[in-house]
């Protein structure tokens, strides 16, 4: 199962993800990271603070969005990693590109 | 067959016909090469699926656009013009009918005008029960009966063995407008996966003058037929009608169910010329027989592309399996100071995980473990890609660390953005020195000769094909003789029991009692099925271990 939810805070989008992010679930995410692509959203803040579980096709499509978001001159920013998802992030040391922050506030600010 | 005709660039005036995968770039290998280089190697594909054409990019540096906007996917349409840096190709899908009037089907609500007759059953029987006994009205009784079973039997015959359905449809649909010459246009429509009416094929009778303003059907209709099963006719010809009054009424219209075994597909539709002669109840009748031979037929289409597909599929797995085992070493390699051993068990069919043994210069050995991304074809594919690229990096690079570099520049160029692998990548010489660069891979475990066991939590870096250019670091270890080192994916750690509890790093720190390499992987995947019980796993499960030897 995976909820989520899409707030643009003015030029910043704030993503917030619950439950699973896997094989299942990662699908569910494409068109709304294909809808920020197309319409030029690329300051992105991932909120992971009600996210259980990732695998490998959930980190795929914050990859993917990442990789491209980038190319526009973008970036994604992930705020409140637990449990699972932060030693999956911290295994393939994602810190080395993202950067990792406590609060979204923290995170959007940073776009400013 | 749909196209893409080139209308600018390099490849001007070709025409390509699109079969189940075209992939367009600037490599030699693609089915459409493009010789610019600010096209990538593989740019983009054009993918068969059940909805028609999908163009994908793969992660193109310049991307890919359909129709002024940039794509990641895109539902191709007829006429779509699709653009790869300075080359510009039109699709053109002539096959396709609902191409060009999938928005032209209009569901209003309400009851159809002059709605008048419904029935269920085809009145073949009316001969028997009708007696007249007047020669004249026999005669004519008989010849209506004639003519319907005549009806009938030609279409079973025409349509029973057509297993394509765009053939099979626009089939039916010609008998049916040879059948009844004052219909003027026929459509089927046909139920998707999630239960919608979607246009399934139209044709025209030779010479309409009829409009084109599309299939205007109401819900009341709709429902009868598929929920009721009914056929319905709509502004038939009465009794007080002549032929001299008949223009400027509404075009007559006759709607049946397509149905087999109790299921209703979709619906056969006709109508009749405007101001032509309407329908009558024969008419209906006759239209109801002949779609419950045609729904047969459908049904059997349906179910048999059902089957192709799958077998496609299965075919595709296994090929991307023989693909992918041909990557993978036989047999453990032979070479002085260490002994190797590997299990494998990929929990698809085609997984995503690999191991390679990289025979070096000066009796060193490059030893590979990774995970990519991902299941199925795709997984198996990047992985090919992927092993390759480090057995010839490996060779002309000495540091792990610039291997990881360069293999990672190499992904990056080339997949899918989604996709990313983690590669650990070391190296080992014949005195036991071992040169270690971790990409975002589960760190090696060492069993000391005194029996401690450490994890090598040093040079961790990035996964591969996330950052173009990351850093990666590398570390050195000296193994002594009789140490031991453990590589496995993910799929250990994660393995999980009847309770939900994974396997854990304690636990296996445990189970590594042994000094030999072949021993320590039975006697760890032992330890493994106790653990876990008869839970199915999640993920693959791929070891490798090897021992400092005199």
């Amino acid at each position: 199962m995976l909820e989520f939810h899409q707030e643009d805070r003015e030029d910043v989008v704030v993503l917030q993800l619950k439950g699973n992010l896997d094989a299942l679930t990662a699908p569910e995410l494409r068109p709304t990271i294909d809808e920020l692509v197309s319409n030029r959203k690329t300051q992105v803040v991932f909120d992971l603070h009600g996210l259980t579980l990732i695998d490998s096709s959930g980190v795929g499509a914050i990859v993917s969005l990442f990789k491209r978001v980038r190319l526009l001159g973008g970036d994604v920013k992930i705020a409140c990693l637990t449990n699972q998802p932060k030693e999956i992030f911290r295994l393939l040391r994602l810190d080395r590109a993202f950067d990792l922050f406590e609060t979204v506030e923290e995170a959007a600010a940073k776009f400013r | 067959m749909p196209k893409l005709i080139t209308a600018h660039g390099p490849t001007r005036g070709r025409e390509y016909e699109l079969e189940d995968l075209c992939i367009l770039g600037r490599s030699p290998s693609c089915q459409i090469y493009i010789g610019d280089l600010t096209v990538s190697r593989q740019h983009a594909r054009v993918v068969r699926t059940d909805r028609g054409y999908v163009v994908e990019d793969l992660g193109s540096g310049n991307g890919t656009w359909v129709n002024d906007s940039r794509v990641s996917q895109h539902l191709l349409q007829h006429d779509d013009e699709l653009r790869i840096s300075d080359s510009v190709f039109r699709f053109v899908d002539e096959t396709k009918p609902e191409g060009r009037w999938v928005n032209m089907v209009t569901v209003i609500a309400g009851n159809e005008p002059g709605l008048i007759s419904t029935n269920t059953e085809p009145r073949i029987k009316f001969f028997e029960t009708k007696l007249d006994l007047s020669e004249d009205s026999l005669r004519t009784d008989l010849a209506r009966a004639h003519r319907m079973l005549e009806a009938l039997y030609n279409a079973a015959s025409a349509t029973s063995s057509l297993l394509d359905p765009k053939r099979l449809f626009n089939k039916i649909l010609d008998y049916m407008l040879n059948v009844f010459p004052n219909a003027d246009v026929g459509y089927i429509m046909l139920l998707d996966d999630k239960n919608q009416l979607v246009p399934g094929a139209i044709r025209r009778q030779r010479g309409s003058t009829g409009s084109t303003g599309g299939l205007v059907i109401s819900q009341s209709v709709i429902s009868q037929v598929m929920h009721e099963g009914k056929a319905v006719l709509s502004a038939a010809r009465s009794e007080r009608d002549t032929l001299s009054d008949t223009h400027g009424t509404p075009a007559s219209k006759m709607c049946a169910p397509l149905s087999a075994q109790g299921k209703s597909h979709g619906i056969l539709h006709i109508e009749g010329k405007p101001g032509g002669q309407p329908f009558a109840q024969e008419d209906l009748d006759l239209l109801t027989g002949i779609a419950r031979i045609a729904g047969v037929a459908v049904a059997n289409a349906s179910l048999h592309q059902r089957l192709m597909r799958q077998q496609r599929l299965e075919q595709d797995l296994r090929f991307a399996k023989r693909v992918q085992q041909s990557f993978l070493p036989l047999e453990p390699p032979e070479v002085p100071g260490f002994q190797f051993s590997r299990r494998y068990n990929p929990l698809y069919d085609v997984g995503g995980d690999f191991y390679d043994f990289i025979p070096l210069p000066n009796n060193h050995i490059g030893v590979t473990i990774g995970d990519v991304s991902g299941k199925g074809v795709s997984a198996a594919l990047l992985m090919a890609h992927l092993t390759s690229d480090i057995r010839y990096y490996a060779i002309s690079e000495q540091d792990p660390a610039r291997v990881m570099d360069r293999a990672n520049a190499s992904l990056i160029a080339s997949v899918q953005d989604n996709m990313f692998a983690t590669v650990l990548y070391l190296t080992l010489s014949p005195t036991g020195k071992m040169t270690i660069c971790n990409a975002g891979h589960i760190p090696p475990l060492v069993r000391r000769a005194d029996g401690t066991v450490t994890q090598v939590d040093e040079a961790t870096n990035l996964a591969l094909g996330v950052l173009p250019d990351p850093i990666f670091d590398q570390a050195f270890f000296q193994l002594d003789v009789g140490d031991c080192v453990l590589l496995c994916t993910d799929g250990l750690l994660e393995a999980k029991n009847a309770v939900d509890d994974e396997y854990g790093f304690d636990r296996l720190e445990l189970a590594l009692p042994s000094m030999n390499p072949q021993k320590m992987l039975d006697e760890l995947q032992r330890d493994l099925m106790r653990f876990t019980g008869p839970t199915a796993q999640y993920d693959d499960l791929t070891l490798v271990s090897f021992v400092r030897v005199d």
